[in-house]
Formats: structure tokens, C-alpha cells, sequence
């Protein structure tokens, strides 16, 4: 089993330390998780019938990334999306252009990582990772349509935090 | 924006999620309406930016070394089977042995196969005397032995 469990789930070492260094945002703790998730799908290697090894892995760290949190983080749930403050008005196109133009790496990484924990989570996996909505929902457990609407708020929510950046000259 | 179009279906069509005949609809759709024309740009200059970022974590290479450790710690056994197999050979011997003691018992305290019933077994060594002259010498451990007394 080590020789094939190596075969099928260290490939995906790259997304996964992705997934967790975006969720739990250390890099040390993320390691540490990752490691411990790792475990648990050796675990319950013998219970993986083939299919879709990424997904199954993520779904593995992104539960234990969750636990992680909700135990040492547990604020990071209650930031929940506020509606009223994040009205979700459409940019102007001259506005826009300027956040393209002046947006740069840290920027965007700031924004980012100011999102709620969902958010960042369906966002790394659509944005970053190249995940179908099939294969979120499979990862998260939640219906397609949640995932759709889900990455559309998210995706408001990260423009709207790209724009505050870029208005105090990031 | 003024249009009614579902904002899901122009984000699904920046996807890619849409299937063909539902990408044919919204291309239909912005060709001739600015509003969502301008959105799906600007998406796409923000998933541009998000692209041209290097927002990728690669995992060290001393992690993916960690984690390949822990596959031979967790399966020790099927990287040693004849240890697995020692146990269990080990255990049997113990299981067998001990039933081997007691029917050897049983014969030496009946003096033959189809001697006395059990009600009236020895309680100790001494009483184990056969009529024919055997005797069960069992130590604290180790194989008990039928002796003849010479």
C-alpha cells in the first residue's frame, strides 16, 4: 500500500499545501495540517475506491483545516459577509482599469487573505486550483448552486476589498 | 446594470460551466448589452490579476520528504510480514500447547484412554500417578512431559 499510496496522493502535495497555506494562513501550521491530513488518508486509504484522488484529498485537508480552525481560530467562522457594508455596486470602467493597472502581487494576497474563511476557500479552489464547480461541491459537501452563489459573493466581496486597497494607494 | 440576465450565468460563463448552448445564449446576450459586456471585462481583468499574482503556496520539498515517512510508519508490518507472522505462529503454539498439556493430564490421571471419567481426576502432581507407572511432569512453563517412573 505505501508504494501505490505514494503514487496516488503525493502528486497532489502542491494543491493541497496550497489549499491549507491559504486556509490556516501560517506557513509552520499549515504543515503541520497538512501532515495530519495526510495521516488521515492513510487512514482510509483502503476505503478510496479509485475516481477523483484530488478532490478525496482535498476534502480530507480541507476538513482538517476546518477543525484546526474552529479550534484554534474560532472567530475566523463568525466573520461572516456583511451585506450592508459590502453593497456590491458595479465599478466604474475607468475605476477598474486603474485597480488592473496598479493591483500587484501583495495586494492581491492582502485582499485575499482578509476574506472570510469560505470565501477564500471556494476562491483558491475555482481561482487558483482550476476546480469545476462539480469538483468544489464535491470537496466542500455543499450543492452546486450553493457553490455558485458562494464563489459569485466571494468574488464581489474580493473586488470590493481589491478596490479598498487600491483607493488607499496600495 | 439594467438587464434581468442572472449574474450566476455570466460567472458561469467566465467558467466555462455553461455547456454550449448556454455559452451561445450569453454571447448573444452581451453582444448586445453594454452593462454585462463591461461586467464579464472586468471579471476578467480581476481574474487576470488574480492569474498574474503568483498567489500558488508550493509545498516545501522537506514536507513532501515528511510525509513520505509516514506511509512505511503507519504499514511497519506489511513491510515486515514474517514478524505478523511470528506473532500469530507464536500464538497458536501457546494456544496448542496448552490444550496438549491438558489432554496429556487427562490420560496420565485416567492411566489410559478409556480409564475413570473425569470426576475423579488428581488434584495434584503427586495424585497424577497412573496404575501404569506415568506421570505428568509439567513445570511452570514449558512443555509439560508424560514420564515413566523408572
Amino acid at each position: 500500500m505505501p508504494e501505490r499510496f505514494e503514487q496516488v496522493l503525493l502528486p497532489h502535495i502542491d494543491a493541497v499545501y496550497n489549499l491549507a497555506r491559504w486556509l490556516i494562513r501560517s506557513p509552520a501550521d499549515a504543515e503541520d495540517v497538512v501532515q495530519e491530513a495526510y495521516l488521515r488518508a492513510l487512514q482510509f486509504f483502503d476505503g478510496f475506491r479509485g475516481g477523483d484522488s484530488r478532490a478525496w484529498l482535498l476534502k480530507i485537508v480541507r476538513n482538517t483545516c476546518y477543525s484546526w480552525v474552529g479550534k484554534n481560530r474560532p472567530a475566523e467562522f463568525s466573520d461572516e459577509f456583511d451585506e450592508k457594508v459590502h453593497s456590491g455596486e458595479s465599478l466604474g470602467e475607468d475605476v477598474e482599469a486603474k485597480l488592473v493597472s496598479r493591483a500587484e502581487s501583495l495586494c492581491v494576497r492582502k485582499a485575499l487573505g482578509t476574506l472570510p474563511v469560505a470565501f477564500r476557500e471556494v476562491l483558491v479552489l475555482r481561482e487558483i486550483e482550476g476546480l469545476s464547480y462539480k469538483e468544489i461541491s464535491d470537496v466542500t459537501g455543499v450543492p452546486m448552486g450553493t457553490v455558485m452563489s458562494s464563489l459569485s459573493r466571494a468574488r464581489q466581496r474580493l473586488r470590493e476589498e481589491l478596490r479598498a486597497h487600491t483607493g488607499k494607494g496600495v | 446594470m439594467d438587464c434581468t440576465l442572472d449574474q450566476h450565468l455570466l460567472e458561469g460563463y467566465l467558467d466555462g460551466e455553461l455547456g454550449f448552448e448556454g455559452t451561445l445564449e450569453v454571447e448573444a446576450h452581451l453582444a448586445s448589452c453594454r452593462g454585462c459586456a463591461s461586467e464579464v471585462q472586468s471579471w476578467k481583468d480581476v481574474g487576470g490579476v488574480l492569474q498574474r499574482s503568483d498567489l500558488y503556496h508550493n509545498a516545501p520539498a522537506s514536507l513532501e520528504e515528511k510525509i513520505r515517512t509516514l506511509a512505511p510508519r503507519q504499514n511497519r508490518s506489511e513491510r515486515f510480514p514474517w514478524f505478523q507472522r511470528w506473532i500469530w505462529a507464536g500464538g497458536w503454539s501457546c494456544i496448542c500447547d496448552g490444550r496438549a498439556a491438558d489432554y496429556l493430564s487427562d490420560i496420565a490421571s485416567r492411566g489410559s484412554f478409556g480409564g475413570a471419567g473425569s470426576r475423579n481426576q488428581p488434584r495434584s502432581l503427586a495424585d497424577a500417578k497412573s496404575p501404569n507407572g506415568c506421570y505428568l511432569d509439567r513445570p511452570a512453563h514449558g512443555v509439560a512431559l508424560v514420564r515413566w517412573k523408572a
